[in-house]
């Protein structure tokens, strides 16, 4: 067995493009080796970051995921496999991590990351990278790499783009400097109700374990203070600078944040099934309001590629195109909105209740919440 | 000149990905594109009419909140980005 840092023989022919790299050789591979990561979420960002991390023989790799393999995952989470349905994710992870390279040492964190756990999770590991696909998590993520003095390699994507960055190193900014406040819940669509091509967290989790290993190595520039945007339809990447913000609440002058907060409440996200709109109504009522045959408008405010794959035979209007076309929804009639999961429909009943109608209720938990309580031929996505 | 809409805005400009407007300054820029794209107004300003802070705008490839905010200065050959916050992983 090698002394920690030193390669044994197995290890230089299988690191031996690494070898012959001056900006690598033997000295920058002992340090990959002695070096630990954390990744945050084994989804898309985090499937490429991991695999390529444990390839490039990252000692110590630290995953973090709650969730378990779904059909809907493969498209884009490629280090698990369709026999991982089912399965929890840092379970098929690590398998695929130990199969890609043995000599990496997973560590397999099967919780979500909270401001409970996070400092006492991250503060083992040298780098914490973002790979998750929430506002409270990003901003939580960011706030434990700050307090902890730890670099945290960021990504995120959306539809046809992506954003990457390295903040809190050094004395660079960190996610809060560019961004102070999250959007509202419901503004910006996540990856379930926007979509995302499958290739795109290829692109930029591989951008992500680029700069960890950079770091490790103390090589090249960072994109700390650079924010790297990528538009994969024209194919076109852009860098734009971002400075540290003294005023940051976090990593500024005077911070007023000196341990994790409640991030929930900071981004305004709704407990599950907690109320989501003042004029929710559940799937059971819905059920028996249909059954009872009253006339009752059924508005469905997805979008018509969402409406296509599952729809209760409403009335097609999408959140965004609402203010201008609620004219076809006749006033007198009660209406029910729903959406996937509840967060846009709450949105569109306070908009027409805005306008004047006045019996409009929120299906709470959306479609999903309906085929998992009422009819489950209905599929989710 | 031309202002570039991210995806995320893109259903409030018909799926357009760049508006071309003539301004002098930021604050008019965006003025124009807001004029023409009346959708955009609530992802782009709060209820006190400021800037919302989770969508930066850039002037090439400065953050307007390091040059002069609205009253930043444009020719002809800058390209304003709309850069807002994304989540998703």
């Amino acid at each position: 067995m090698a002394e920690e840092g030193m390669l044994a023989r197995e290890e230089t022919a299988r690191y031996a493009r690494h070898l012959v790299l001056p900006e690598v050789g033997t000295a920058g591979q002992g340090k990959l080796k002695s070096a630990s990561v954390l990744v945050v979420g084994t989804g898309g960002l985090g499937s490429p970051v991991s695999l390529y991390l444990a390839a490039a023989g990252v000692g110590r790799i630290g995953i973090v995921d709650f969730d378990r393999v779904e059909y809907s995952n493969l498209q884009r989470q490629i280090i698990h496999g369709s026999d991982d349905v089912g399965r929890s994710k840092v379970d098929s992870a690590a398998e695929s991590i130990n199969s890609v390279n043995p000599l990496v040492h997973v560590e397999k964190h099967d919780v979500a990351f909270t401001s409970e756990n996070a400092m006492q999770i991250g503060q083992n590991y040298d780098i914490i990278i973002d790979g998750t696909d929430n506002f409270a998590t990003r901003y939580l993520v960011n706030d434990v790499c700050v307090l902890l003095g730890k670099p945290n390699c960021y990504g995120s994507i959306f539809r046809f783009e992506g954003q990457a960055s390295v903040f809190g190193l050094g004395g660079g900014p960190c996610y809060r400097c560019l961004y102070p406040k999250p959007p509202d819940p419901g503004l910006i669509p996540n990856c379930a109700e926007g979509g995302v091509l499958g290739i795109l967290p290829g692109i930029v989790g591989t951008i992500q374990a680029t700069e960890a290993i950079k770091i490790i190595l103390g090589i090249g520039d960072s994109l700390s203070g650079r924010l790297l945007l990528l538009d994969a339809l024209e194919m076109k990447f852009r860098e734009l600078q971002v400075s540290r913000d003294p005023n940051c609440p976090v990593c500024g002058n005077h911070p007023t944040i000196q341990a994790p907060i409640d991030y929930n409440q900071f981004c305004g996200v709704a407990k599950q099934e907690a109320e989501q709109s003042p004029w929710d109504i559940e799937p059971a009522e819905l059920k028996r309001r249909l059954e009872s045959g009253e006339n009752l408008i059924v508005l469905d405010v997805r979008e018509p590629h969402e409406f296509e794959i599952c729809n209760l035979n409403g009335t097609l209007i999408p959140l965004g195109e609402l203010a201008d076309r609620h004219g076809e929804l006749d006033r007198s009639t009660p209406i029910v909105v729903h959406c996937k999961m509840g967060g846009r429909s709450a949105k569109a009943v306070q908009l027409l209740r805005d306008l004047g109608y006045r019996d409009v209720s929120n299906l709470n938990g959306g479609i999903n919440r309906w085929s998992k309580q009422i009819d489950a031929s209905v599929p989710t996505y | 000149m031309k202002v570039i809409i991210p995806t995320a805005l893109r259903k409030h400009t018909g799926g357009q990905n760049h508006v071309s407007v003539s301004a002098t300054t930021v604050q008019d820029a965006l003025q124009q594109v807001v004029a023409t794209h009346p959708g955009l107004k609530a992802s782009l300003y709060d209820d006190h009419d400021r800037l919302v802070s989770f969508v930066n705008v850039f002037v090439n490839d400065r953050n307007i909140r390091d040059l002069n905010d609205g009253a930043t200065e444009l020719s002809d050959s800058d390209e304003i980005l709309l850069v807002p916050a994304i989540a998703g992983g």
